[in-house]
C-alpha cells in the first residue's frame, strides 16, 4: 500500500516536471508594449521573449526606456498597450502570481538606513508572504549569499557603496524569485564589489535563476550576458547573442601586426591560411582580415616565425558591442 | 464644467458656515460636524461611478440640509436647493423643470427665509442650466473636432498612397520601357538570326549537292550568328541598367535637385558593396530619405544634410542627419510613423534621436 | 498580515530616528519648560488683569462731617487706583462726566453717597461701588463707635486710611492653571498637530529612498502599504504624545484632569485629524518642501490663534474667529475645561471636529493616492 502511494507520487511528480518543462520555454513575453509620458514615447511597440536560463542583457543609454520597460514588467508602471506574460501568465491577470516570482534590484539604493541589515532583507522577504523559521532562514541565506554574513546586526548607513549595493541585492533575492531583474546594479561602485555581483549574477544564473540585466556598461554586458537586446528610444534595434550582434556590422577583425622588415613577408602565404579573407600592406604594419569565429592566431605566428619574421606587436581589432551601437546608432552608450 | 460647478458649491457652503459662524451666542459645533457630514456626501458623488451611489449621495445630502434646516439652523436650507437640481441635473432633459421642482421647498420654511431660498435655487438652478447647455455644445464641437480629425487623416492617408502610387508607377514605367527597348532589340537580332538559320538550311539542303556552295552558307551563317550574338551581348550590356546605378545615381540626383531648390548644402556618403541592396530596399531608402529631408526642412531650420548609406555585414543603414536645432521631446507625426511602416515591412528599423540636431537612421537587415 | 508587517517596520524606523525624538518629545519638553517660566507672571493669580486708573469727582456740602471723612478716605483710595477729586458743584461735574474727562461722580450728602456713572457694567464700575459701600458701612460704624466712645473715633478714621480697599483676588485661585500647566497642555496639543508634518512626507519618503518600488513589486495591495504606513504612524506619534504627557506630568508636576481615558481618547483622535491633515496636504502638493512650508505657516498661525504661545483671553471680533476655527484652540478648551472644571462637555465636540476634518482630508488623500500610478 505505501509502496503504491510512493510510486504513484513519483510518477504524478515526473509528470507534473515534463510538463513544467514544455511549459515553461519562455519566463517572460512581450509583445507590442508601448509607454507613452505625455507626448514623449519611452517604449515604443517594444517585443521580445526570454527564455528560462538565459541571463538576458539590455544594453543602451540612459533614457533609452530599459528602466520603463522594467518597471512595465514588475508592475510598477501601467503600460499604454501591449501584453506582458510572465511564467506563462498574463500580467493583467495574475499580478499577485507575477510579483511573486520575480526579484528586483532597483536601479538606485532602496533600503532603510535605520533598520539593520538583517531586517531590511527580513522585512522585504516578509512581503512575500514568508514567517517565522522559514523567513528566518531565507533572511539568513541571502545575506550569506552577498557575502554580508557577520554584518546583519549593522545599519546600512555605516556600511560602503559595494556593501550597501549587495544589501540592495539580498532584498531583492531572499525570496527565491525564477526571474531576477537588476537595473544597473553596479553603478558608481568600486572594481571589486562590482566583480563580486558579476560573480553572484552568474551564480544565481547556475542556481536556475533567470536573469535579466539592463546596464549602459558595455563591458559587463558582453562578459556576463547569454542573449542581449540593444535599445535606443524605446525600440529594439537588434537583439542576439553578443557574436550574432557582432556579426550584423562585420563578419571579420583585422589582425595588426608590426613586423621589422614587412618586404620579407609572402601576403599571398598568409592570405592561404585558414580565414583570412584579405590581407594588406600598410606602411611598416600588415593588415590582415580575418573571419570572426576562427581562431588562427597560432597559424599566422607560427608562419612568420617560421620565416624568421621578427615580430614587433600584435593588435586583434574585434568589433565590440560599443562598436556595434555606435555603427547603428551613430552615438555612443555613454552619451547621449 | 464640473469644476465650475463645485466651484459654485463651495460658495455656498462658505456662505453658509461663515453666516453660522458669524452669528453670536451659538454652538457651532454641531453645525461644523453637519457641514462635514454634508461635504462628506455631497463630494463622495466624484469618487463613485455607478448612478446609484451618487443618488444616494445626493438624498443623503438632501436630507443632510433638511435635518440641518429643522435641528440646527435654517441656513441649512440653502443647500437643498444644490441637492434638488443636482439630482435632476443629469435625468431631467427639461431644465425648467428641476427649477420648479427646486422652488417647491419654498412653501414649506419659514418666511423669513424665502427670499434668500428663492435667490440660491434660482441662481444656482440658472447656473446648472448653462452648465448643461455649455456640456451639451462641448459634446457637439468634440464630435465635430473628431469627425473633422478623421477625415483630415483619411486624407492626408489617401494623399500619401496616390502620392507613393504615382512615383512608385513612374518608377515601374521607367523599367517597363528599359525592358521593352531591350525586347525589342532582342527582337530585331532574332531576325538576324532567322536569316542565319535559313542559310544554314540551305547549306545543310546544299551539302550533298553543291558542298563548296554549302560551305560558303555555313560560313555565312556563322559569320551572322557570331555577330548577332556580339551585338545582344553588347545592346544588353548598354541597356540593361544596373541596381546599383539606379540606387545610388538617383539618390545623387535627387539630393543636387533639392539642394539647389531649397538652399540647404547637401552630402551625400556611401560605404560598402551597394550591389546587395535589393529593388524594394531601395524603394524604402528613397522614400525614407525623401520624407527625412521634407522633414528637416519643415522643422530644423538646418543649413546642411547629410545621408549615409551603409551596407554591413547584415544590415543596411540608411542615416539622414541634419545640423539644425534638433528637438527634445518627439511627437511621431504621420510622417514617422509612414517612415517606421516602411521599414516594418522590410523587417527593417527606424531609429529617431534629436538631441545633436535631428537624425533620422532606417536599419534593413540584408536578405539572404 | 502584510499591513501589520509594515507599520511594524514604520515604527521601528522612525523610533529609532534621532530626530523623530527631538521634534516630538524633546522639543516641546523644552518649550514648556521656557515658556512655562518665562511667562509665569501672566499667570500669577495676583495680576488677572491690569487695573485702569479711575478717576471719580465728588461734590457735597462742605463743612458736613460726612464730606469730611469722604476727603479723608478719597486721600486713602489713590494706591488703589482710585482718584477721587472734589469738584467744582454738581452740575459741572455731570457735564464732566458727560464729556468723559472723569469716570464718575459722587454726590455727598448726609442722605448717603450717590454714584453717577456713564455705563451700568464694567469692571472699575463695579469696584467703585464696592469700595463706596465699603465707605458707608465705615461711616456708619464710625457714627455709632462716636455716639457711644467719641474719642477713638480719630483711631478707627486713621486706621481706614491706609486700608487697601480693592482685595482683588481671584474667587478660585487654585482653579486656574499655573503656567508650566498650561503649557503642558499648549504644547501637547501643538505638538501632536505637528505631526501633520511627518504625515506630509510619508509616502514621499519611500519614494525618496527609492523604496517605493520594492514595496509595490512585492505581492503587497496599495492600501496595505497606505494602511500599514499611517498605523506605524499612528503608532509611533502615540508614543511620542505619550511620553510627552506623562513627562510633564511627573516631571513638571502639570495637572492632566483626573480623566486620563478621556484625555488619551482626545489626543488619539487629535493624532489622527494631524495624520490626515498631513496626508491630504502632502498629496495636494507636488514636492515634500512645498507641503512643508504650507503645513509650517498653516500649524504656526494654528498655534498662535490656539493660544499655544500665550494665553489668549476674552478675544473679541475677528481675534475671536480666528480663535475659533483653530483646531488647537478647541483641543485645548476641551483639556483645560476637563482638567480644572471637571467639565466634560467640551470634549465631545472636539472630538467630532478632528474626525470629521480627519475623514475629509483623509478621503481626499485616498482619491489622489488611488489615481496615483506608485506611491
Amino acid at each position: 500500500m505505501h509502496l503504491q502511494k510512493c510510486v504513484s507520487f513519483f510518477i504524478l511528480k515526473m509528470i507534473r516536471l515534463c510538463m513544467k518543462r514544455v511549459e515553461s520555454v519562455n519566463i517572460l513575453e512581450i509583445q507590442d508594449l508601448t509607454k507613452k509620458f505625455g507626448d514623449f514615447i519611452a517604449v515604443d511597440h517594444m517585443s521580445l521573449s526570454v527564455a528560462e536560463g538565459e541571463i538576458f542583457g539590455f544594453l543602451g543609454s540612459n533614457g533609452a526606456g530599459k528602466s520603463t520597460t522594467i518597471h512595465m514588467i514588475t508592475g510598477l508602471l501601467r503600460k499604454n498597450k501591449g501584453t506582458i506574460i510572465v511564467l506563462g501568465k498574463n500580467s493583467e491577470k495574475s499580478a499577485t502570481f507575477i510579483k511573486r516570482n520575480i526579484g528586483m534590484v532597483p536601479q538606485e539604493l532602496a533600503i532603510y538606513e535605520d533598520l539593520t541589515a538583517y531586517e531590511n532583507v527580513h522585512f522585504f522577504a516578509g512581503l512575500y508572504g514568508m514567517r517565522g523559521k522559514k523567513l528566518h532562514e531565507r533572511t539568513v541565506e541571502a545575506l550569506k549569499f552577498v557575502g554580508l554574513e557577520g554584518k546583519e546586526k549593522i545599519y546600512p548607513r555605516n556600511f560602503s557603496g559595494g556593501m550597501k549595493r549587495r544589501l540592495n541585492i539580498a532584498c531583492a533575492i531572499a525570496h527565491r524569485p525564477k526571474l531576477i531583474i537588476m537595473d544597473e546594479p553596479t553603478v558608481g561602485i568600486d572594481p571589486q564589489s562590482r566583480k563580486y555581483i558579476l560573480d553572484s549574477v552568474r551564480k544565481l544564473n547556475a542556481m536556475g535563476c533567470t536573469i535579466i540585466y539592463t546596464s549602459h556598461y558595455m563591458e559587463e554586458v558582453e562578459e556576463i550576458c547569454t542573449r542581449i537586446a540593444i535599445i535606443d528610444h524605446g525600440k529594439i534595434i537588434a537583439e542576439g547573442t553578443k557574436e550574432q550582434l557582432k556579426s550584423l556590422i562585420t563578419d571579420s577583425k583585422l589582425i595588426v601586426v608590426d613586423v621589422k622588415s614587412p618586404e620579407a613577408v609572402d601576403l599571398a602565404a598568409i592570405q592561404a591560411i585558414q580565414g583570412v579573407s584579405n590581407v594588406q600592406l600598410d606602411d611598416q604594419t600588415i593588415q590582415i582580415h580575418t573571419e570572426l569565429g576562427v581562431n588562427n592566431l597560432n597559424h599566422l605566428i607560427a608562419h612568420f616565425i617560421q620565416n624568421g619574421i621578427e615580430i614587433r606587436s600584435l593588435d586583434e581589432r574585434e568589433p565590440n558591442l560599443e562598436t556595434v551601437f555606435l555603427t547603428l546608432t551613430g552615438r555612443n552608450l555613454r552619451d547621449a | 464644467m464640473e469644476r465650475c460647478l463645485i466651484s459654485a458649491k463651495m460658495v455656498l457652503l462658505l456662505f453658509v458656515v461663515f453666516s453660522i459662524i458669524l452669528e453670536p451666542g451659538r454652538d457651532v459645533s454641531w453645525a461644523v460636524l453637519l457641514i462635514l457630514l454634508y461635504i462628506c456626501a455631497n463630494f463622495s458623488i466624484y469618487l463613485f461611478k455607478s448612478v446609484r451611489l451618487k443618488t444616494f449621495c445626493l438624498l443623503l445630502s438632501a436630507a443632510l440640509a433638511i435635518v440641518g434646516y429643522g435641528l440646527v439652523h435654517p441656513l441649512f436650507i440653502l443647500l437643498l436647493p444644490l441637492a434638488i437640481l443636482e439630482c435632476l441635473h443629469e435625468k431631467m432633459n427639461h431644465q425648467l423643470i428641476a427649477q420648479l421642482i427646486s422652488l417647491v421647498p419654498m412653501f414649506y420654511i419659514q418666511t423669513d427665509m424665502r427670499p434668500l431660498y428663492v435667490l440660491v435655487a434660482l441662481v444656482m438652478g440658472l447656473l446648472y442650466r448653462q452648465v448643461a447647455n455649455y456640456d451639451k455644445k462641448l459634446a457637439t464641437a468634440h464630435q465635430q473636432l473628431d469627425t473633422a480629425r478623421e477625415n483630415y487623416q483619411s486624407l492626408v492617408k489617401r494623399l500619401h498612397e496616390r502620392d507613393s502610387y504615382l512615383k512608385q508607377s513612374a518608377y515601374m514605367l521607367k523599367l517597363e520601357e528599359r525592358n521593352k527597348i531591350s525586347q525589342e532589340i532582342h527582337d530585331n537580332i532574332g531576325h538576324s538570326i532567322t536569316g542565319a538559320l535559313i542559310q544554314m538550311e540551305a547549306a545543310k539542303s546544299l551539302l550533298q549537292r553543291n558542298p563548296q556552295k554549302a560551305e560558303k552558307l555555313l560560313q555565312n551563317a556563322i559569320g551572322i550568328t557570331k555577330e548577332g550574338i556580339e551585338s545582344i551581348r553588347l545592346t544588353l550590356k548598354n541597356l540593361k541598367p544596373s541596381i546599383e546605378h539606379i540606387g545610388i545615381s538617383r539618390l545623387k540626383l535627387y539630393l543636387n535637385e533639392f539642394a539647389a531648390k531649397q538652399h540647404i548644402s547637401t552630402i551625400l556618403t556611401h560605404y560598402g558593396d551597394m550591389e546587395r541592396i535589393l529593388p524594394l530596399q531601395w524603394k524604402i531608402i528613397f522614400d525614407n530619405m525623401n520624407e527625412a529631408l521634407t522633414n528637416a526642412l519643415r522643422y530644423s531650420e538646418a543649413t546642411r544634410i547629410t545621408v549615409d548609406i551603409t551596407v554591413l555585414n547584415k544590415l543596411i543603414k540608411l542615416e539622414v542627419k541634419d545640423n539644425g536645432r534638433g528637438i527634445d521631446i518627439l511627437e511621431k507625426g504621420l510622417g514617422i510613423i509612414g517612415m517606421e511602416e516602411r521599414a516594418a515591412a522590410a523587417d527593417g528599423k527606424v531609429i529617431i534621436d534629436g538631441k545633436s540636431g535631428f537624425s533620422v537612421t532606417t536599419l534593413l537587415p540584408i536578405q539572404t | 498580515m502584510n499591513m501589520l508587517r509594515i507599520a511594524r517596520k514604520e515604527t521601528k524606523q522612525h523610533l529609532r530616528d534621532v530626530r523623530t525624538f527631538v521634534f516630538m518629545v524633546a522639543f516641546p519638553i523644552l518649550l514648556m519648560l521656557v515658556l512655562g517660566t518665562a511667562l509665569s507672571n501672566a499667570f500669577n493669580p495676583d495680576a488677572q488683569f491690569t487695573r485702569e486708573d479711575i478717576h471719580v469727582l465728588y461734590t457735597g456740602p462742605v463743612k458736613s462731617e460726612i464730606m469730611k471723612s469722604f476727603g479723608e478716605f478719597a486721600k486713602g483710595t489713590a494706591n488703589s487706583g482710585i482718584h477721587l477729586k472734589q469738584g467744582v458743584d454738581k452740575r459741572e461735574s455731570l457735564k464732566q462726566l458727560k464729556q468723559d474727562h472723569v469716570d464718575g461722580y459722587v454726590e455727598v450728602s448726609d442722605q448717603g453717597l450717590h454714584l453717577y456713572v456713564k455705563e451700568r457694567s464694567g469692571v472699575g464700575n463695579s469696584m467703585l461701588q464696592g469700595i463706596l459701600s465699603a465707605f458707608a458701612d465705615r461711616y456708619h460704624t464710625a457714627l455709632t463707635i462716636a455716639k457711644t466712645v467719641p474719642d477713638r473715633m480719630k483711631e478707627i478714621m486713621a486706621a481706614s486710611s491706609k486700608h487697601d480697599y480693592i482685595a482683588d483676588r481671584a474667587i478660585l485661585p487654585e482653579r486656574q492653571p499655573d503656567s508650566i500647566s498650561y503649557y503642558a497642555i499648549v504644547m501637547t496639543t501643538m505638538i501632536t498637530m505637528y505631526a501633520a508634518m511627518a504625515a506630509s512626507s510619508l509616502f514621499m519618503e519611500e519614494r525618496i529612498l527609492h523604496t517605493a518600488s520594492r514595496l509595490l513589486i512585492a505581492p503587497v495591495h496599495k492600501y496595505e502599504i497606505f494602511i500599514g504606513k499611517i498605523a506605524g504612524s499612528l503608532v509611533i506619534n502615540g508614543i511620542c504624545i505619550a511620553a510627552v504627557v506623562l513627562f510633564s506630568s511627573v516631571v513638571f508636576d502639570a495637572n492632566w484632569g483626573q480623566h486620563p481615558g478621556w484625555l488619551a481618547l482626545l489626543l488619539l483622535t487629535e493624532i489622527i485629524f494631524a495624520i490626515s491633515f498631513g496626508l491630504g496636504i502632502g498629496f495636494i502638493t507636488k514636492t515634500p518642501a512645498t507641503a512643508g512650508a504650507i503645513l509650517m505657516i498653516v500649524l504656526q498661525v494654528m498655534s498662535f490663534f490656539g493660544g499655544a504661545y500665550f494665553k489668549i483671553e476674552n478675544p473679541e471680533g475677528i481675534m475671536k474667529i480666528l480663535t475659533q476655527l483653530s483646531p488647537l484652540t478647541w483641543e485645548n478648551n476641551a483639556i483645560l475645561k476637563m482638567a480644572y472644571a471637571d467639565d466634560l462637555s467640551a470634549l465631545l465636540p472636539a472630538m467630532y471636529m478632528n474626525i470629521g476634518f480627519a475623514i475629509v482630508f483623509m478621503a481626499l488623500s485616498i482619491t489622489i493616492f488611488r489615481k496615483r500610478e506608485g506611491l
